[in-house]
């Protein structure tokens, strides 16, 4: 972002660049940059979801013929992919939330050195939110091997 | 118009298609669009706030905007139509 005659100008590539190398900043801005992209994917998910539910709207053999797509390998694979970023930016959606509503960032305070800012504070929360995520991970896998077995 | 008969309106437009829906759907169908509807606002809300991120400006906001509200509206009405078809 450059400053000309006092008003702040943008473009497209510096988006991108703050969104790539923002994450120099420390964990929370990954975590940040890994929910966007998280929620890309889940975006593409349901608009590919809706597209294939709809094709029945065309033909029933276009339909059949795009969930025979579906049960690929490649497909499946994809799915439990999905799965691990729909359990993160779920539960960083929540942590997000709590933050919002001011719960596990502590009461403001002087700032008296050495200086400890909020994203410290609310670790905990992040790291538990994490273990929350990781722990349905790890549960939809192991009912996932049950089931194909 | 004033701000009672906009509320009125919409709690009016709520109301008949909640009857609208009980008369034409199932509770999982009902469910199953009230979720769609969900996803597809926060995922095109969130969409168009990181697009605007990236191309500022009023122009661009409006047209980014008018996009995310098309396609979402486009694939809620075929979310519809599926549902009240099969």
């Amino acid at each position: 972002m450059s400053m000309e005659s006092g008003v702040p100008t943008s473009s497209a590539s510096a988006g991108f660049r703050h969104w790539l190398f923002g994450a120099r900043r420390g964990l929370e801005a990954y975590i940040f940059l890994l929910h966007r992209l998280t929620g890309l994917i889940l975006l593409v998910f349901v608009v590919a979801h809706i597209l294939l539910g709809a094709s029945r709207l065309v033909s029933m053999s276009l339909w059949a013929e795009l969930m025979q797509l579906t049960r690929s390998p490649w497909i499946a694979g994809l799915e439990h992919l999905l799965l691990f970023a729909f359990a993160f930016h779920a539960f960083n959606g929540l942590r997000l939330i709590l933050v919002e509503f001011g719960i596990g960032i502590g009461e403001p305070e002087q700032p008296v050195y050495p200086y400890r800012g909020s994203n410290l504070r609310q670790r905990p929360v992040l790291i538990a939110m994490m273990l929350l995520a990781a722990l349905l991970i790890l549960s939809s896998q192991f009912e996932l091997f049950r089931f194909s077995h | 118009m004033n701000r009672s008969l906009l509320w009125f309106l919409s709690i009016a437009a709520a109301a008949g298609a909640l009857l609208l829906a009980g008369l034409y759907m199932s509770w999982l169908e009902i469910n199953y669009v009230l979720l769609s509807a969900v996803v597809l606002f926060h995922g095109f809300y969130g969409l168009g706030t990181m697009l605007t991120e990236f191309w500022p400006g009023r122009t661009a906001a409006v047209v980014i905007n008018g996009l995310c509200v098309t396609l979402g509206s486009g694939l809620f009405l075929l979310v519809l139509l599926t549902t009240l078809r099969f």
